[in-house]
């Protein structure tokens, strides 16, 4: 049930933002003015940054699937955080 | 791409204050940080991480709605007339443009403490006619963009 609810929230998450960006993307295109790099410049940084959490979120919810019981009761300590500026997390 | 005639020139391009975008992003920016601070300081499971960038995922969306929305808002001072392109949500953009011969009358407003220290304002651009006014909202240096409007106006009254 968590892990179904989880991956229907991940996709409509993600379908709402990939729709966001490609509208995004039109719009500068057709509609740019002069001079709006900085504008550019922004919106890919944050296209790349939804990427990553992307892949991130994908990750944890692999971590989901995973649990067997209730996640309250579980311990979760796994090595996604060593590459993320989290910390650790301890039973 | 706004379309100009073949003889018409970009004089000037304006968009709000830098300080306005600031303003508006801030409080999203606030809850990014609060919800990485939450999921930094306290002790949590991998649920509520999830639910963290899933949020933090749709607060992104929306500063991009936010940068497109402050970009693609501009006033294009040109030789023949001003032009206003203003995008309202994602599917609803408004072109329009007053000639420079069709002003009237040219305010400037500086409202409140902000507006005074940072240097931005509103013009009122009235207009003769059925032509509706435009209006320059919180635009940087806005008695510069003034003297911009009048001298384009006595420019082309000259030409013709």
């Amino acid at each position: 049930m968590v892990f179904t609810v989880s991956a229907i929230a991940y996709f409509l998450v993600y379908g709402f933002t990939l729709l966001t960006a490609i509208i995004v993307v039109y719009h500068f295109n057709r509609f740019g003015i002069r001079r709006d790099y900085p504008g550019k410049f922004f919106i890919g940084a944050l296209m790349f940054i939804s990427l990553v959490l992307a892949v991130i979120n994908l990750q944890l919810l692999g971590e989901i699937s995973e649990l067997k019981t209730l996640p309250w009761q579980i311990p979760v300590d796994f090595n996604l955080f060593k590459i993320v500026p989290f910390p650790s997390i301890s039973p | 791409m706004i379309e100009l005639n073949p003889k018409e020139k970009i004089i000037l391009l304006r968009r709000r204050h830098g300080l306005i975008l600031i303003l508006e992003i801030l409080p999203v920016a606030l809850m990014i940080f609060g919800v990485l601070a939450a999921l930094t300081f306290f002790d949590t499971n991998v649920i509520y991480i999830f639910a963290g960038g899933l949020v933090i995922q749709l607060l992104a969306a929306a500063l991009m709605i936010m940068f497109t929305d402050y970009f693609l808002d501009a006033w294009v001072i040109t030789n023949e007339r001003v032009i206003h392109a203003e995008l309202r949500g994602l599917f609803n953009r408004i072109l329009s443009s007053l000639p420079h011969d069709k002003v009237q009358d040219i305010t400037v407003v500086t409202p409140g403490i902000l507006a005074t220290f940072f240097h931005f304002g509103d013009i009122q651009i009235q207009s003769a006619g059925a032509v509706p006014q435009v209006i320059m909202k919180q635009v940087p240096e806005p008695t510069e963009v003034k003297s911009v409007l009048l001298e384009a106006q006595q420019r082309l009254g000259r030409e013709k």
